[in-house]
């Protein structure tokens, strides 16, 4: 059991010191990164963004024209109108 | 016109009707019973219920009511057609994320637990319940709960006019906002139903003219409630198991049936603006929405502008 540990404890030794000089070479073998100048620098920040089209919301070419909510809020807890209909409220659940 | 107020489903009831207070006592009366009966048999809430017998029963066959077999029937017609937006089953996530007593004990008690949030467990899918419809009986999955919350209070509005309409041509039942509209009332042309504003409650954004059937509103703004620091909303997003993140705040369907209405308005709004419309193209059925975004512009489709009535009409208190 002992001589298993051992021979366990070599082997891992082994293998992470052969993975850390295989990643070394791999990286010291890889291209470098370009510094960009100054003057590259400045054309890449004023490059304009393209312009993303609007949404379509539906298909008819709606989402133009929603109806703005132009009106001004009616704060009447439960008005009624003028024929003695109540004015129910539809307000979510 | 005359009118009925009393609570239940943990909301205001009104009940609307033409006729005299005599003849239609009664009607108002039998209608406020049959809400109160259907409550009982639907609420999750309550343990008695027969919702809460089917859900304790899950694994084995039970014996349904044709009441809450024709829901929950309804509640799998409907997640085939939203393709899975509309979902009852997403009551372990409901659970899970705070609301697990009524919103009235929510709102009154201390605010649920956070790490209750991350105890994610996979639940069955709605696919894998089977219906019996020769002798009524439904089959739950073991680990499935059906919360038939919105549908079902849909679905009581219709059956609670329908009886109305027996005492009355012209009269609507108004649940919290679910309404279920019969006849026209004399002298008008439509009946006149305020789109309430999602971000300020007494306010009206516009007024709809609804011709008979009905019209629901859903909405991310009215059941609301903490859990941890973390705000939350009850309409659950069954594709992620949270409540939605959307960007309207609330969606109106007109439709000939309150079912119809509920369920779609909760898939429209889940959905949002990008699917909205494929949605409702795939749903099988004719409904008109409009829907309130977070700068309260109100988006429609063509058919629901027909019932928006830009210049409303002059009103008395």
């Amino acid at each position: 059991m002992k001589s298993l540990k051992t021979a366990l404890h070599i082997w891992i030794g082994i293998a992470s010191t052969l993975s850390f000089l295989g990643g070394w070479v791999m990286l010291a073998h890889s291209p470098k990164p370009v510094q960009p100048t100054q003057a590259q620098a400045l054309v890449v920040s004023i490059t304009p963004l393209p312009t993303l089209p609007p949404i379509q919301f539906f298909n008819n070419g709606f989402a133009n024209n929603p109806i703005q909510n132009s009106i001004a809020p009616n704060p009447q807890p439960n008005p009624l109108v003028s024929s003695g209909v109540p004015l129910m409220r539809t307000r979510g659940s | 016109m005359e009118t009925f107020h009393f609570r239940a489903m943990n909301t205001d009831i009104l009940l609307a009707a033409e006729g005299t207070p005599d003849g239609l006592a009664d009607g108002f009366e039998k209608t406020r019973q049959l809400v109160a009966s259907s409550e009982a048999r639907f609420s999750r809430f309550l343990e008695t219920s027969e919702l809460s017998a089917l859900n304790r029963g899950a694994g084995k066959w039970f014996q349904a009511s044709p009441e809450l077999f024709t829901v929950v029937s309804l509640s799998q017609q409907f997640y085939h057609r939203t393709r899975g937006l509309f979902d009852p089953s997403v009551l372990p996530d409901l659970r899970r994320v705070g609301y697990d007593r009524s919103m009235d004990l929510l709102r009154e008690g201390p605010p649920a637990p956070l790490f209750e949030s991350l105890l994610v467990v996979k639940r069955p899918s709605l696919i894998e319940m089977e219906l019996d419809e020769e002798d009524q009986r439904i089959l739950l999955p073991a680990g499935m709960a059906l919360d038939l919350g919105g549908i079902a209070k849909g679905w009581i509005a219709e059956q609670a006019a329908l009886l109305l309409s027996s005492y009355s041509p012209a009269c609507a039942v108004d649940a919290g906002g679910d309404m279920f509209l019969i006849g026209i009332p004399e002298g008008e042309e439509a009946w006149p139903v305020a789109l309430e504003d999602p971000l300020q409650s007494e306010a009206i954004l516009v007024t709809l003219r609804a011709n008979p059937g009905a019209v629901v509103t859903s909405s991310v703004t009215k059941r609301t409630w903490k859990q941890g620091q973390k705000q939350r909303h009850h309409l659950i997003d069954p594709r992620k198991g949270e409540p939605a993140i959307t960007d309207w705040l609330s969606v109106t369907v007109l439709a000939a049936h309150a079912a119809t209405a509920e369920v779609f308005a909760k898939a429209l709004l889940i959905a949002g603006p990008q699917e909205s419309e494929q949605v409702r193209r795939e749903g099988g059925t004719l409904f008109s929405y409009l829907a309130v975004d977070r700068e309260r512009k109100i988006w429609a489709n063509p058919d629901a502008m027909e019932h928006v009535d830009v210049s409303i009409k002059p009103i008395s208190v």
